[in-house]
């Protein structure tokens, strides 16, 4: 196969995944925090957090559109540029795909008609659990789509057979090695962006002096969830996540942690520049033994390096060093600020800062890279297989396409998804400047 | 039997596609001739809550396809790529205009999705037909199962059967709108249908002739299943009925006639196609059956046990929607946008 051709159709993949995932990461989020302003409002039967509710929901309407209209591309996707691939994996792989389509995105896609369309017309009780049916079914859809992935990761369940791989065993694909650890992180990941984007929103009329008292409301509960989630995220999801790792894709793991040498005692670098070149990390700030520690719970676990391995075997090592890092650095940094705000809201000084306010604002993107990296690099470090130990991605692409094919739709995506991207964020801004009623 | 089974699953859920996702798309193409802002109101609105559901039908049979026939899946896909990607294009665009109308102020950007709209749902009508003209006459596949290139999708046969899912498509959703709308613009749409029911007809025929020049094969296999055959004569009842009930205002009848027809004219070619799901245009021995290219039985098994603990509950709720936000369409109520 043609590596350019293989490069290309990567590229695509990567924009097309890239862009789509801006959605279901807000979507999944704000679900969960509409579930809540909506039982409050029912529960308390103020008014304020109807009002929210409603604003709110507006964004997860726009959000879901864009989540519809590019996650179909995706499903296209692996039988327009990944041809050998689906014949390849279809038998297993199809399956969560399939099963995504059957028990969740029906659900999801019913259920948000009711929820959007059917405040005025529907009974209260049954407005509220379409509302949680909808966080529920997106929910249940990401469970699918991390089983898929998972799989590729870590396959379990099948059998090469027929010059093919075939499912034997349906409950070990599914729950195959990473699929939880994935799942967890994947989905708290979203919660952290639904936060962000309540709690930006809410500091934006705050800082504008409209709403007071509703965006008051509305960053208190963005915090709730904010910290514990940015804490989960941290510890156990990420955590466990790293383990699974380490114990089923140590290369991916070396190079994510940037570890040339395998050793005893291995050290944690902070940071520092991965020279592919010499095998070696340069300007690292290490801590001796941590990784070991946490990879293993003792010094004395052996954790391989990327020079155990045949250099043919590596992933791209600046990149998934870099994200991984990155979007650990994130995360930090994502605890410190819910933090410094409970401790605020604890001292009753929560809104006695504009400053804070503003660092909300500003984060607002934040987030979004953070659940980018994280894939970037769990995708990126899986490299050079497609599915993990089994498939080479560059033996899994459409044989019979041109670079002219490929090109074409690479440019008509980065049209339409450009112009997407701008009427969406555009959208966000009118929705949220235009405010709620009264 | 397992395969039999998911070769008339494949069909019962592209044909649910097309009975549903095909009034919605109707109801696109028709807004594109209506020049009053409260009638393309009520017209978007009249599908607002549901289309979503209906598009889910496409992801489903795609996604089958991908888990019960993944060299069929890889082939189509890989083998149609540019039109694959246009039609992706297509659904980008009315999703986003579909949601995004309601909420852009700018005169330019409303004017431009509500044009979105309509001008999307058509290039979905037309490529949908296309993509399925080319796929009843077969692909260039080879000995090995594999795509080798060179699909004339230019083929009349295609646009032959686009020009026929169109009109059929608009028929539908006019009676979807008669359904749903009330006074002048329902009566409009009752003209709307009635015409298209007459070319309908008119072109039935020349399809079914052409079909037997350009795909014989659909015609040599439905011609040796006789059993079948009250599939066509069923087509009978939209074909007489479906006019007279628009006319005397039995709305509802005359939109199931007009599903009635596109049921009758999918499982015909299922019928002719069996248990060919992807024509090879070489050589009919090189055709992907439900036999020779699809998954392992235990996936087979597995998927179906999905599917039957999935759709009872999809029929449920899709009722239910249905049912929840029937009657004629009221611009007033609703405060969601």
């Amino acid at each position: 196969m043609d590596e350019s051709l293989v490069l290309l159709s990567r590229f695509q993949f990567a924009l097309t995944i890239c862009f789509h995932y801006i959605f279901p990461v807000i979507s999944i989020g704000l679900a969960w925090m509409l579930v809540c302003f909506e039982l409050k409002a029912y529960r308390s039967g103020d008014k304020d957090y109807e009002d929210l509710a409603k604003l709110f929901a507006k964004i997860l309407g726009i959000t879901f559109a864009g989540g519809v209209a590019t996650g179909i591309t995706m499903e296209f996707q692996f039988g327009t540029n990944w041809a050998n691939y689906s014949k390849f994996v279809g038998d297993v792989f199809g399956a969560p795909l399939a099963a995504e389509a059957v028990l969740a995105f029906f659900l999801e896609s019913t259920f948000i008609g009711f929820y959007l369309f059917g405040r005025a017309r529907l009974p209260r009780k049954f407005h509220l659990f379409s509302g949680f049916m909808v966080a529920f079914g997106a929910t249940l859809s990401a469970f699918w789509i991390v089983v898929a992935n998972s799989w590729q990761q870590t396959p379990a369940g099948h059998v090469i057979a027929n010059g093919r791989a075939e499912l034997v065993d349906f409950w070990a694909a599914v729950f195959n090695p990473s699929t939880l650890p994935r799942f967890f992180h994947t989905v708290g990941g979203t919660i952290i962006m639904g936060a962000f984007l309540v709690a930006a929103v809410a500091s934006y009329y705050l800082l504008k002096d409209r709403y007071v008292e509703k965006a008051k409301k509305a960053l208190k509960v963005a915090i709730v969830f904010g910290l514990t989630f940015s804490v989960l995220e941290a510890m156990p999801f990420g955590h466990l996540h790293a383990v699974q790792v380490a114990k089923t894709q140590p290369v991916k793991l070396a190079a994510m942690e940037g570890h040339f040498e395998g050793s005893k005692n291995a050290a944690f670098n902070v940071f520092g520049f991965p020279d592919e070149k010499e095998g070696k990390l340069k300007f690292g700030i290490a801590v001796p033994g941590v990784l070991s520690l946490l990879v293993g719970n003792s010094l004395d676990t052996y954790v391989p390096g990327l020079n155990d391995y045949d250099r043919s075997l590596w992933p791209p090592v600046l990149l998934t060093f870099a994200s991984f890092h990155s979007m650990v650095a994130l995360g930090s940094l994502f605890i410190a600020i819910f933090s410094i705000a409970a401790f605020l809201w604890w001292r009753k000084k929560l809104f006695n800062y504009r400053l804070l306010y503003q660092v909300f604002l500003v984060a607002l993107p934040l987030p979004m890279l953070a659940n980018q990296l994280g894939w970037t690099a769990a995708e990126v470090g899986r490299q050079p297989w497609i599915v993990y130990n089994i498939l080479k991605t560059s033996d899994a692409t459409s044989a019979h396409l041109s670079g002219g094919q490929i090109w074409f739709s690479i440019i008509f995506f980065s049209i339409v998804y450009a112009f997407l991207g701008w009427v969406y964020l555009y959208l966000l801004n009118r929705t949220v400047k235009k405010g709620m009623e009264a | 039997m397992l395969h039999t089974t998911w070769f008339i699953l494949i069909f019962v859920l592209l044909t649910g596609y097309a009975i549903l996702d095909g009034f919605d798309l109707g109801v696109g193409i028709l807004h594109l001739f209506s020049k009053k802002e409260r009638e393309k109101k009520i017209m978007v609105k009249s599908i607002g809550p549901i289309w979503d559901g209906n598009e889910v039908w496409l992801i489903t049979v795609v996604g089958a396809m991908f888990a019960a026939f993944p060299p069929i899946y890889a082939n189509i896909l890989s083998g149609l790529y540019i039109p694959m990607i246009l039609f992706l294009g297509g659904i980008i665009f009315r999703a986003i205009s579909l949601e995004f109308q309601h909420y852009v102020e700018s005169p330019f950007l409303k004017s431009f999705f509500t044009k979105a709209f309509g001008v999307s749902s058509l290039v979905i009508t037309v490529l949908f037909g296309l993509i399925l003209g080319n796929l009843l006459r077969g692909l260039p596949i080879d000995a090995t199962m594999n795509y080798v290139g060179g699909a004339n999708f230019f083929h009349p046969y295609n646009f032959l059967v686009a020009l026929l899912v169109t009109i059929l498509f608009v028929m539908h959703g006019a009676n979807w709108l008669v359904l749903k709308t009330e006074g002048e613009l329902m009566n409009r749409m009752v003209n709307w249908s009635s015409r298209m029911w007459m070319l309908f007809i008119l072109l039935y025929g020349v399809a079914v002739v052409v079909t037997l020049y350009s795909a014989p094969h659909i015609m040599q296999g439905l011609s040796e299943r006789p059993i079948f055959w009250p599939l066509q004569l069923l087509m009978i009842f939209p074909f007489f009925f479906m006019p007279n009930f628009l006319y005397q205002g039995k709305a509802l009848k005359a939109f199931v006639m007009s599903g009635l027809l596109i049921f009758c004219l999918f499982f015909s070619v299922a019928v002719g196609l069996y248990p060919v799901l992807l024509p090879s245009s070489f050589d009919t021995a090189f055709s992907l059956s439900a036999f020779n290219a699809s998954s392992s039985e235990s996936t087979l098994m597995n998927m179906l046990i999905i599917v039957l603990i999935g759709m009872p509950l999809v029929l449920t709720y899709t009722g239910f929607i249905y049912w929840s936000f029937r009657g004629k369409v009221k611009l007033e109520d609703g405060e969601y946008h």
